[in-house]
């Protein structure tokens, strides 16, 4: 183990930073989704670069290969909690409160809260994203699932629910 | 392997002594609790391991050298970082995740806005997050006016520098 091998996940992580900014700021066709997957490419392509680089060594390919699996798993939790932050920063309840608060310094009351935004511009701003992704398809003014992934979040959420809960759902 | 071994091992500790303290009774903080869970058994784990070092010299199944010492705790801390993120959708509830969930149990049939709507009320969605935020000091709530506080202003400002970074312009939530 050696600086190379520490660091590697983290030059791997700013590569795909850069990247995701980058396509950002152009306004790239295919918007946030594909900025985030072609930095998580690049990303991943930087980090077998670097790992072939410092491959071997004294240490033996057994040790080489414990340090690739560790760092592919550093730079995908890396690329994971981003996803995250970036997720929270753009359709977080809690951040859109604060910001709506923070433009009013004399305060909200709750009435001029809901007036802002309400449940139902919740349901309308995710339900657009949610057919923007292709996650659900609306068919005469009823919305179905329709993509796979959603499905499946919902389901590891659930299962962790039970798991460390014991319910399915908890609280909105 | 040795290093894959102890990056790993002390993070699925501390998940396993983390699922049984909830199995126990739900702390009422959970997001701090998971924290602090987390932060003792990386004490306990790679802290210990450190000691064991350092008084007893390179012994063949610990970590032995400032390089390694540092990539276990930095995988300790992304794995950490990683779940805590995830850990809020299990504390609350996404609204798209809980509509996800109810158009999975419609099935065929599907669902409306206004059948959306109906279960998802402003109650529901809204106020307790507000209430959330008082009760996290986020936001203060006088002459029936809610303010926010200097962490929810900092928390604010936080996120409305990213976004500017990010150059995201919808309104978002």
């Amino acid at each position: 183990m050696d600086l190379l091998d520490l660091t590697a996940p983290l030059f791997a992580f700013a590569a795909n930073l850069a990247l995701q900014l980058a396509l950002r700021r152009s306004r790239n066709a295919g918007g946030r989704a594909a900025a985030e997957a072609r930095g998580f490419v690049a990303g991943l392509l930087a980090l077998t670069a670097l790992s072939a680089l410092g491959w071997g060594g004294a240490a033996g390919a057994v040790v080489a290969l414990g340090v690739v699996v560790a760092n592919g798993l550093i730079y995908v939790g890396l690329a994971y909690g981003f996803f995250h932050f970036v997720n929270l920063a753009v359709t977080a309840r809690r951040v859109r409160l604060v910001r709506e608060l923070r433009s009013h310094p004399d305060g909200l009351t709750l009435q001029q809260l809901l007036e802002r935004y309400s449940a139902a511009d919740m349901i309308e701003l995710r339900l657009g994203r949610l057919l923007a992704t292709g996650q659900i398809a609306e068919r005469a003014g009823r919305y179905h699932l329709q993509g796979r992934s959603i499905t499946t979040i919902s389901r590891i959420m659930i299962g962790l629910k039970l798991l460390l809960l014991g319910r399915r759902t908890v609280d909105l | 392997m040795t290093l894959l071994i102890w990056d790993i091992a002390p993070v699925v500790a501390a998940f396993l002594v983390h699922l049984a303290v909830w199995r126990l009774r739900v702390p009422r903080r959970q997001a701090r609790a998971v924290v602090l869970v987390f932060l003792a058994m990386y004490l306990a784990t790679v802290g210990a391991a450190l000691v064991c070092t350092l008084a007893a010299g390179p012994r063949g199944w610990l970590p032995s050298t400032p390089f390694e010492y540092l990539h276990v705790t930095l995988f300790y801390a992304v794995m950490t970082a990683g779940y805590v993120i995830t850990y809020s959708a299990v504390e609350v509830d996404s609204p798209t995740l809980v509509m996800a969930v109810m158009l999975m149990d419609a099935g065929a049939a599907g669902l409306s806005k206004r059948e959306l709507l109906e279960t998802l009320t402003d109650e529901v969605l809204v106020v307790r997050r507000i209430e959330d935020l008082v009760t996290d000091r986020m936001a203060s709530l006088e002459d029936g006016r809610y303010r926010l506080t200097r962490k929810g202003a900092l928390l604010a400002r936080l996120f409305d520098r990213t976004r500017g970074v990010l150059g995201v312009s919808e309104l978002g939530g």
